[in-house]
């Protein structure tokens, strides 16, 4: 929040008593001066009402004093009555005379009917005013004064009628005096020194004779009733003039009223001037005329308010001038406020640390001092506190962060528990899977302890020892059924799976209940924990009594093939070569082609036999490979050698390609010779006569490379796939060639998958086949078996 | 059939009638002095008994107690004997009986089957 000063707060609260009791000042200022003036106007006017009214009835009076005075000359007298010639020049030199300030427009004498026989004004004479009522009224004795426009003249005249008697007190004419038109501008224009006045003499009626303001010369002040108005007809007052009213009809309707010498003085907006005014009337004494006196109120009140504006401007400066002493004033006292403002707003932000500076010599300075104290205090305190603040949030915090992750901790843990559970659901149900399948499995299964205490069997323990579980369970395995093998065979088996923890796989004659030996494969695993400690001990047990049995028929089968078999086909093959040979005498060409039959089918014989041992031998298993510095290149040459009369017959033409760094490798010989032979004599018994054999030696960095190739009848299309599978032949050589077993492509590629090569071929029929073979460099595992390949 | 300038005593130890006559024949046919035995023991009668022993052609299995192997061991290990070539002629061929055999130092090994006579004789005929 933002908080106003307290210098701008006095500041302000003191400049609006100020205005206010400036307004209320201004305002009783202006009201009473505007009062005052008022009266003093309404006075000036009504005083000026009367003067001008002294003024003008004194003028009037002179007028009407020479015409009573002239009409009381008896020369006038004598005149009226004698108007001849000499008379008249007489009576108008005797009245120029009385005219030498050219006031009057005309001095004239009219008889009792009314014409005017002597006349100042020449045009007069002969002329019949007894329309006019100072005629009339002068005719029946009474002086009169009257205002008309001139019948003659047309411009507005005043006069002044006076009877005219002879010596018997008999009228016998009048006797008038007519003012010059411009008689009252000449008595009042220099009376009128104000613009804001203005003066008007109207007749009985109200209609304007004077004014200052020539427009309104005969008007009427207001709008004149229809009587008056017949009544002005009548009097052919103002003939041919349009009397017009003016605004001030309330002065018009007051002048029936109205008293003599008494001024009524009204007040009125005037809605054509749009102004207020003062209007006084008076009626001129003892004349028919009336004095009208305007002065525009507004006038008045702009002094008023002149003055008004005057005090007030000297008001609001002096009241300036207090506010910017009291500006000063306060500034200067409140400034050590402002350094107190300020070091509570530095404290309030934290800054302990401000200084009072606060020089003052009074309350504030006073103030400082014990903010300062505070201050102090407040610092040592916060100081405390802060430390303590600092510890607790800490603490909190720890606690908070403690809270958090246990609250983490314990959702994840719900989580987890409801994972494990599923999982341990799960778990149980695999886990009673498992057992059921542990339990039937026709394998002895046991877990021991780390001394070989059983901890359990499952149910084969009595189909293969003899014991019950019941029996087994908590006995030492070792105890129990094994028969005592050479120590040598328990060091390693401890050996492997205490010390080395690993597994152990081997074969065991173990002694059954009955005592009966048999032949075990076993498989003993450590179980670890988490620290690598050994746990348990699985054992897998095999009673491979049988099997051996199987082996044994087996390689009993395979000796007897060798011996039995092979002992009448070397018999035949011996005694047809030496017939063959003339051994037994010469043989003639038919017998000779006989026995060469013989010999021919009996070395199929041989091949088949042999071929089948080594198929058995691999389906078995038993096979050794016997890895030895093999000179690869010379093998190939060998086996060409071999299969040269076959070559040689059938005019084939041979190509042995080899890289020069075809190196010595690690491999079984007998194996590899296989491989050539096979291959080779599949190429020179599939290619037709004059074709062509090629065969290619090569390496990159880790195999060799093999490629025999030939211009042979191919292998079809729909064949190729079936081509490694034992005993297939394909279509086109089983047509052409009833020699072959279908099991040399089977074999080489059972021995280039155990020597971890590959084989490969492309073959067009009628065109010929090549196949790629690749044998890791690193040549031949060796392996123990009980049969050679041969 | 080529003439031999020096005749070789030659000693076959095979226990089948039918071969070791097949053999007698051919190894006479090609000029050689043939001994004959069909049990290890008639062939340490007929090396003792006979001075100059030329070859040993031997079988594996013989009538008797004891076979090849035996009979190769003893004349190995003779004074008089281990320096007469040995070729075993066999139709068992398990790879150990194999390695047995080449260990003792015998020539070479043939698998009856698979070879001609006159091949095993042109072997032999090197050798000498």
């Amino acid at each position: 929040m933002r908080f106003k000063s307290i210098n701008k707060k006095i500041i302000t609260t003191v400049a609006v008593v100020l205005l206010i009791n400036s307004v209320i000042i201004i305002s009783a200022i202006t009201f009473i001066t505007y009062d005052k003036m008022d009266k003093q106007k309404t006075s000036d006017l009504n005083e000026l009402a009367l003067e001008k009214s002294y003024k003008i009835s004194s003028y009037l009076k002179s007028s009407s004093d020479l015409a009573k005075h002239l009409a009381n000359f008896p020369e006038i007298s004598n005149w009226t009555q004698n108007p001849n010639e000499a008379n008249i020049q007489e009576a108008l030199k005797f009245l120029n005379n009385f005219n030498m300030n050219k006031e009057y427009a005309a001095l004239y004498i009219l008889n009792n009917d009314g014409v005017a026989i002597i006349s100042t004004e020449p045009t007069f004479t002969g002329n019949n005013y007894s329309f006019r009522p100072y005629f009339k009224e002068a005719l029946n004795g009474k002086a009169s004064t009257y205002v008309a426009v001139g019948a003659t003249s047309k411009i507005q005249g005043y006069y002044f009628a006076e009877p005219i008697k002879n010596a018997s007190g008999q009228v016998i004419g009048v006797l008038s005096l007519k003012l010059i038109p411009d008689a009252f501008y000449r008595l009042l224009d220099k009376e009128i020194d104000n613009k804001d006045t203005h003066l008007m003499i109207t007749d009985r009626y109200g209609v304007i004779i004077y004014s200052d303001l020539k427009e309104r010369m005969l008007s009427s002040l207001g709008s004149l009733a229809l009587s008056i108005k017949d009544q002005i007809t009548t009097e052919k007052k103002y003939i041919g003039i349009d009397i017009k009213p003016l605004q001030y009809q309330k002065a018009q309707d007051s002048l029936n009223n109205l008293k003599n010498n008494e001024v009524s003085i009204y007040k009125f907006f005037d809605a054509t001037d749009k102004e207020s005014e003062l209007i006084s009337i008076l009626p001129i004494n003892n004349y028919p005329l009336f004095l009208i006196t305007e002065n525009a109120s507004w006038a008045l009140s702009i002094d008023a308010i002149s003055l008004a504006s005057w005090s007030a401007s000297i008001i609001l400066l002096s009241q300036l001038l207090i506010l910017i002493i009291l500006y000063f004033l306060i500034s200067k006292n409140l400034k050590p406020l402002k350094e107190l403002e300020k070091m509570a707003k530095g404290v309030t932000a934290g800054d302990l640390e401000i200084k009072n500076n606060i020089i003052s010599g009074d309350e504030i300075e006073e103030l400082g001092i014990s903010f300062s104290k505070m201050t102090t205090k407040l610092k040592d305190y916060y100081g405390d506190l802060e430390e303590k603040v600092l510890e607790r949030t800490k603490a909190l915090n720890e606690k908070n962060d403690y809270l958090n992750n246990t609250k983490l901790a314990t959702l994840n843990i719900l989580d987890d528990i409801k994972d494990e559970k599923n999982k341990t659901d799960l778990l149980a149900k695999d886990l009673e899977k498992f057992k059921l399948a542990l339990d039937n499995a026709s394998d002895l299964v046991t877990i021991t302890d780390i001394e070989g205490i059983i901890l359990y069997c499952n149910q084969s323990v009595e189909k293969i020892t003899g014991y019950s579980t019941k029996e087994s369970l908590g006995k030492k395995a070792g105890t129990l059924w094994a028969q005592p093998m050479p120590t040598s065979y328990y060091e390693k088996l401890w050996k492997t799976i205490k010390t080395d923890k690993k597994t152990f796989d081997g074969e065991i004659k173990n002694k059954k209940k009955n005592g009966d030996l048999y032949d075990a494969k076993i498989t003993i695993s450590p179980v670890l924990n988490d620290k690598l400690e050994i746990e348990f001990f699985i054992g897998i047990e095999r009673d491979i009594t049988h099997e051996k049995m199987v082996d044994k028929t087996k390689t009993e089968f395979v000796s007897l093939a060798s011996h039995q078999l092979r002992t009448p086909l070397s018999s035949i093959n011996w005694y047809a070569e030496m017939l063959l040979a003339g051994d037994g005498g010469k043989l003639n060409d038919e017998q000779s082609s006989f026995v060469k039959e013989i010999y021919t089918g009996n070395q199929r014989m041989v091949e088949l036999v042999n071929s089948l041992l080594n198929v058995s031998r691999l389906e078995l298993g038993t096979f050794a490979v016997d890895p030895e510095p093999t000179d690869v290149v010379k093998m190939v040459e060998d086996v060409f050698n071999e299969l040269k009369p076959g070559i040689l017959q059938k005019k084939l033409k041979t190509n042995f390609d080899h890289a020069k760094d075809i190196p010595i490798i690690q491999a079984d010989p007998k194996l590899f010779r296989i491989v050539f032979q096979n291959l080779l004599s599949n190429a020179v018994k599939y290619t037709p006569e004059a074709g062509s054999i090629t065969l290619k030696l090569t390496r990159n960095t880790k195999n060799l490379l093999i490629e025999v190739s030939d211009t042979g009848y191919g292998i079809p299309k729909q064949d190729q796939a079936r081509i490694f599978q034992k005993l297939f032949r394909a279509e086109n050589v089983r047509e052409k060639d009833t020699e072959g077993t279908g099991l040399g492509l089977y074999i080489i590629k059972s021995i280039i998958d155990h020597a971890g090569g590959k084989i490969s071929f492309k073959s067009e029929e009628n065109k010929g086949t090549t196949f790629f073979l690749e044998v890791p460099l690193i040549g031949m595992k060796k392996k123990d078996g009980d049969k050679k390949i041969e | 059939m080529p003439t031999i300038l020096e005749t070789k005593t030659i000693l076959v130890v095979e226990d089948e009638k039918p071969l070791l006559d097949a053999i007698r024949i051919k190894l006479e046919k090609s000029g050689f002095s043939v001994v004959t035995a069909r049990t290890a023991e008639q062939a340490y009668g007929l090396l003792e008994d006979i001075n100059k022993i030329d070859v040993i052609w031997l079988d594996h299995y013989l009538l008797g107690k004891e076979n090849g192997l035996d009979l190769v061991v003893k004349i190995k290990s003779h004074e008089a004997w281990k320096s007469i070539p040995v070729f075993i002629v066999s139709n068992t061929a398990s790879a150990d009986k194999v390695k047995s055999y080449i260990n003792l130092g015998v020539n070479k090994y043939y698998i009856k089957a698979n070879y001609r006579l006159d091949n095993i004789i042109t072997d032999i005929r090197e050798c000498l």
